[in-house]
C-alpha cells in the first residue's frame, strides 16, 4: 500500500464520517484519532468506508483503541497482508 | 426523594405481582387498564393520534377503542416482564413460549460460531421474547436505562442473568455488540424507537420517522445474518415468537442506500405484524416525533450521516 496515496483515501472515508468540524488538509499520520470527532456509531461509518474503499474488513475491536491514523493504517496494512 | 418514592411504589407493586398467580395479576391489571387509559392524559393522546394517522383506524371511536386494547397490552405486558424469571424458569419456558423459525435461521441459532443480529418492534411482549430467545443462543439486547436508578437497579436484579445480557443504549459500547456477534452470540435491538432528532427519516405507516440505523450498520459492518422478530401475546403468560427469513444484503457501496434497502425490508415485516396484531403494539410512544424535524444550518447529527 502507497503510504501518501492511503493516507489520502482514508481521509476522505474518514471525513464522511466525522461529526467535527476538522481541517483534513492537514491530516497526517500523527493525527490523533480522537482529534477527528469519531463516536461509537460512527465508527461503524468509518468501518463501512474502509471496506468500500480498500477491500479491507476490520472489526470494531480493531480500531477502538487507535491513538493515531497512522496507527489505523499500520492495522490496515496487517490486516490486507 | 422522588427517585425515592418512585421506588417505593414500585415495591409495593412487585409485593402484589409476586404474591398473585399470573392469571390473577393478569386479570386485575386488565380491569385497572381503563382506569388508567382514561387518566393517560398526554400518552392517551398520542396513542390516538399515531393510530389515525397511521390509518390502521379512520374513525376516532375505532382508535379510541384500539389505543385502550393497547394500554391493556402494555400493562399486561409488565406483569409479564416482572414474573419473567418466573414464567420462564428453567423448562417451564417452553410451556410459554412457541417458536416459528425458518431452517436458515435455525442453522444460525445451533451454530455456536455464528451470530445473530435480532430486529423487532415494540409489540407483544418484545422483554420476553428477547429473555426466551436467550434460552436458544446468548443473547445481548441494547435497552434504555430507566432514569431512576434505584428503579434501575431494582428491574436488573429481576432480570435473569443466565445467557442474557442488557446493555445500556448504545453510544459508548460498539464492541459490545459486535464482540457479542463475533462471539457467536446474539444481539437484539428494537427498531421503533424515535431516534429523537438523529438517524435518518424513514416511513413508518406512511409517515416520515426518525429512524436509528444501528441496525443496518451493524449488519453490513459485520456481516452478521439478520431476522426479524415478531412476539405476540397468545393468552396471559403464552407467546409465540415468530423469526423472519433471514435478510441479507451485501454492502454496495452506497452507505445510504444500504441502510435505506435494509431498513425497508425491517419495516415492512413491522408493518405487517402490527396490522395483524394492532392491540398488541405501543401505539403510546410519539414515534413520529422528529419525522418533520429539520436541522438547523450547521447541525451535524451523532449518528447517521446520511443526508
Amino acid at each position: 500500500m502507497d503510504t501518501q496515496d492511503t493516507l489520502v483515501r482514508l481521509r476522505d472515508v474518514l471525513e464522511s464520517s466525522s461529526t467535527q468540524v476538522v481541517d483534513w488538509t492537514t491530516l497526517s499520520a500523527g493525527t490523533t484519532v480522537e482529534s477527528l470527532g469519531f463516536d461509537s456509531l460512527s465508527i461503524l461509518d468509518v468501518l463501512y468506508g474502509i471496506e468500500q474503499e480498500f477491500g479491507i474488513e476490520l472489526d470494531a475491536g480493531d480500531v477502538m483503541d487507535l491513538k493515531t491514523v497512522g496507527d489505523l493504517m499500520d492495522v490496515m496494512v496487517a490486516r490486507a497482508a | 426523594m422522588r427517585h425515592f418514592i418512585e421506588y417505593l411504589l414500585l415495591r409495593f407493586v412487585l409485593l402484589w405481582v409476586d404474591i398473585l398467580p399470573l392469571s390473577a395479576a393478569v386479570w386485575l391489571v386488565a380491569r385497572l387498564a381503563g382506569l388508567a387509559f382514561a387518566l393517560g392524559g398526554e400518552r392517551r393522546a398520542v396513542a390516538i393520534d399515531n393510530i389515525l394517522r397511521s390509518g390502521i383506524e379512520t374513525e376516532r371511536r375505532d382508535a379510541i377503542r384500539l389505543a385502550r386494547g393497547s394500554a391493556r397490552n402494555f400493562l399486561i405486558s409488565i406483569v409479564e416482564t416482572l414474573k419473567a424469571k418466573r414464567l420462564l424458569a428453567g423448562e417451564r419456558w417452553r410451556e410459554s413460549v412457541v417458536f416459528r423459525i425458518p431452517p436458515a435461521v435455525q442453522a444460525v441459532l445451533d451454530d455456536p460460531d455464528k451470530g445473530l443480529l435480532l430486529a423487532g418492534g415494540h409489540l407483544g411482549n418484545w422483554e420476553i421474547a428477547a429473555q426466551a430467545l436467550s434460552r436458544l443462543k446468548p443473547l445481548t439486547a441494547a435497552a434504555r436505562k430507566v432514569s431512576n436508578p434505584w428503579v434501575e437497579r431494582l428491574l436488573q436484579r429481576r432480570k435473569p442473568s443466565r445467557n442474557f445480557r442488557l446493555v445500556p443504549e448504545w453510544f459508548g459500547a460498539p464492541t459490545r455488540f459486535t464482540d457479542a456477534l463475533k462471539a457467536g452470540g446474539t444481539v437484539a435491538m428494537l427498531i421503533d424507537l424515535d431516534a429523537r432528532g438523529e438517524g435518518v427519516k424513514f416511513d413508518f405507516f406512511g409517515r416520515p420517522a426518525a429512524t436509528h440505523v444501528t441496525v443496518p450498520m451493524l449488519h453490513l459492518v459485520t456481516k452478521a445474518p439478520l431476522s426479524f422478530v415478531t412476539s405476540r401475546r397468545l393468552g396471559a403468560g403464552r407467546f409465540e415468537i415468530e423469526l423472519s427469513e433471514l435478510i441479507e444484503h451485501p454492502p454496495t457501496g452506497d452507505k445510504e442506500a444500504d441502510v435505506r434497502a435494509i431498513l425497508g425490508r425491517l419495516n415492512a415485516e413491522l408493518e405487517t405484524a402490527v396490522r395483524a396484531e394492532p392491540d398488541q403494539y405501543l401505539w403510546a410512544h410519539s414515534r413520529w416525533k422528529y419525522g418533520t424535524w429539520e436541522p438547523p444550518p450547521g447541525f451535524v447529527p451523532v449518528s447517521g450521516r446520511l443526508g
